[in-house]
């Protein structure tokens, strides 16, 4: 108990650090943007003009035009839903795999955690990328699919994660209690264990959204993700290489929008990471 | 943590007594691996026999006998006992595109990625040890808050960017090297470099904590107040020390830099495995896909080995005790 007085104190006496205010703020302000997009005045992001093709940014077009003569400023807004999109459903489905596996594997332990972690460990073997082209291999070229093999590949280190934080606090003295006076397991997992493990648990699941958008975007950049029209970030580089010594920007846009984004997410798990995991705990 | 003579009596047995139970433990895995490919092949996609004559308007006694060359008649369990005879004796198939053996193919693009691989690898590791060392003994002053924020938007930053950035500065703007293609160490350094680079800066984060954590501990405390001099403290007692969660990371990020090099070869057009994938992907050539997969992820296995069994001969504990 005391151990769970001293994590909250800790917790509300260290604030946000000035990176992870700022990274939050530009984070809120990419999704504030992929959500209005429709409604903020943008040109169509399909509309193709040959005479303004690769175009320079300016006052006509914001951040110059793609090869086709689409508005790149648009295409980076209505680019960034499909983008985050992707990583946002690739993330649910590590989470909706790799929370309860881990759960059960932490709590139960015996025949069950063997077999898990037996599981996780092979599923590790495989290099991450190698796995999710296996799966795109697979399920076939695509953004749904990418989304799909980026999400699966990410399942045995949540779970191995989630097992690690539930073993950390599962022989607490609260558990124990809980336990004691006859609750339920599934009762001790909801109401005990996963309000103790959400903190590092939410910190790694942002970790897992950059790396969720860092390997979503090189399949699409490798030409397997959505056709070349549809505003996505990779496929808008995989476009935009082609004319690196001409139109630079094509290719810088997207590129920068990717790093500036993940590395706001991985600043604030940082952060997150701080608050939660105190050192000395593991 | 330093080791006593106690250890390195007993450290000949011990030592040979690990190495056979991590090659031991490998077994298992690599079953598993192949099992799992074999899963992938045969059970989830169409008959393979129709995606590859699908195009061709082939009769049914045709598609028939090409299941039966296929081996695709047999039971499941005889198609998995000849599926793991096969890949014993080194056979991976056929490519269903060019028909050539899925080994012959991956033999030919093995070297050009292995040669990216290792000259990267040694990028990373050169650049990340060096970065970490520095930061961790320049703790809190400015050289480790450059290094550190590097080394955060270097770990953001996407390898397929990268390489587009540094072949405009250095290929199209300044000329120095080229910007495509294969050949000569010129082709290599760009390639290389920007993977290399990419991973570092993992690298550098964990030399760097692990460092200052070691300098941290009472053994060092106590070197110190004996006088012994920094640098000489620094690489005989906390280096060794900090190595180990290094090696761990050095191993993971084999990893990356394979997953990278596919990535990194389209980048620069480069020949490679990460060429071959990608176009047997989009041809749906299973066969080759999972064969590459296949030998990715034993090429991993045995990485990771390779390190487990250096941290066991950096760290006598490890022997010992657990797995």
């Amino acid at each position: 108990m005391t151990n769970v007085l001293r994590r909250e104190s800790h917790r509300l006496s260290r604030p946000f650090s000035t990176a992870g205010w700022c990274s939050a703020a530009v984070l809120a302000l990419i999704v504030l943007l992929a959500g209005l997009a429709p409604w903020i005045g943008l040109p169509d992001p399909l509309a193709m003009s040959p005479p303004d093709r690769l175009q320079p940014p300016g006052a006509q077009h914001l951040l110059g035009t793609d090869p086709f003569g689409r508005d790149l400023a648009s295409r980076l807004v209505w680019g960034s839903r499909r983008t985050l999109a992707a990583a946002a459903v690739a993330v649910l489905i590590t989470l909706g795999g790799g929370l309860p596996l881990g759960l059960l594997a932490g709590y139960h332990r015996g025949w069950i955690d063997e077999l898990i972690v037996r599981v996780v460990d092979v599923l590790l073997a495989f290099p991450g990328v190698l796995m999710i082209l296996g799966l795109v291999a697979l399920l076939g070229p695509g953004s749904r699919t990418v989304a799909l093999a980026v999400g699966i590949t990410g399942v045995p280190v949540m779970t191995r994660v989630v097992r690690s934080a539930v073993l950390s606090v599962r022989e607490e003295a609260f558990v124990e209690a809980a336990r004691s006076v006859g609750c339920r397991a599934g009762r001790v997992v909801v109401r005990h264990l996963l309000p103790n493990v959400a903190g590092p648990v939410i910190a790694f699941t942002a970790v897992q959204f950059g790396w969720a958008m860092l390997n979503a975007t090189a399949v699409s950049f490798l030409g397997l993700g959505e056709s070349p029209a549809v505003p996505e970030w990779g496929t808008m580089l995989n476009l935009g290489r082609g004319y690196l010594r001409s139109a630079p920007w094509a290719s810088a846009v997207p590129g920068l929008a990717i790093t500036v984004t993940v590395l706001c997410v991985n600043l604030l798990s940082d952060t997150l990471q701080d608050r939660w995991n105190p050192p000395g705990r593991g | 943590m330093v080791p006593t003579v106690g250890d390195s009596l007993g450290s000949g047995v011990t030592l040979t007594r690990y190495l056979l139970r991590r090659l031991l433990g490998l077994v298992p895995t690599l079953w598993a691996i192949a099992t799992l490919t074999f899963g992938a092949l045969y059970l989830v996609p169409g008959d393979p026999a129709l995606v590859l004559l699908s195009e061709s308007h082939a009769t049914a006694a045709e598609i028939a006998r090409r299941r039966a060359e296929l081996g695709l008649d047999a039971s499941l369990p005889e198609q998995y006992g000849r599926y793991l005879a096969r890949i014993v004796q080194g056979d991976l198939g056929t490519s269903l595109f060019t028909g050539r053996p899925v080994t012959a193919e991956i033999r030919q693009q093995l070297p050009a990625t292995l040669q990216l691989a290792v000259a990267a690898s040694a990028v990373a590791v050169t650049l990340g040890l060096a970065m970490g060392l520095l930061a961790a003994v320049n703790r809190g002053h400015w050289p480790d808050a450059v290094i550190t924020a590097a080394a955060t938007v270097g770990i953001a930053t996407p390898v397929f960017w990268s390489g587009l950035l540094a072949m405009w500065l250095f290929a199209l703007v300044l000329g120095w090297l080229p910007a495509t293609g294969q050949g000569g160490l010129e082709y290599l350094v760009l390639p290389a470099g920007v993977l290399g680079i990419s991973s570092a800066g993992a690298i550098a984060r964990v030399c760097r904590a692990s460092l200052i954590e070691v300098m941290d501990r009472p053994y060092i405390l106590a070197a110190r107040a004996r006088g012994i001099w920094p640098r000489s403290l620094l690489m005989r007692h906390a280096l060794r020390v900090a190595l180990l969660p290094t090696v761990t990371v050095i191993g993971v990020q084999f990893g990356f830099l394979m997953g990278g090099a596919v990535v990194t070869e389209t980048v620069f057009a480069r020949q490679g495995l990460g060429r071959l994938v990608v176009e047997a992907i989009l041809r749906k050539d299973l066969p080759l896909v999972l064969g590459t997969v296949l030998v990715g992820a034993t090429g991993y296995v045995l990485i990771n080995l390779c390190t487990d069994i250096l941290y066991g001969v950096l760290d006598p504990r490890v022997r010992d005790g657990g797995r």
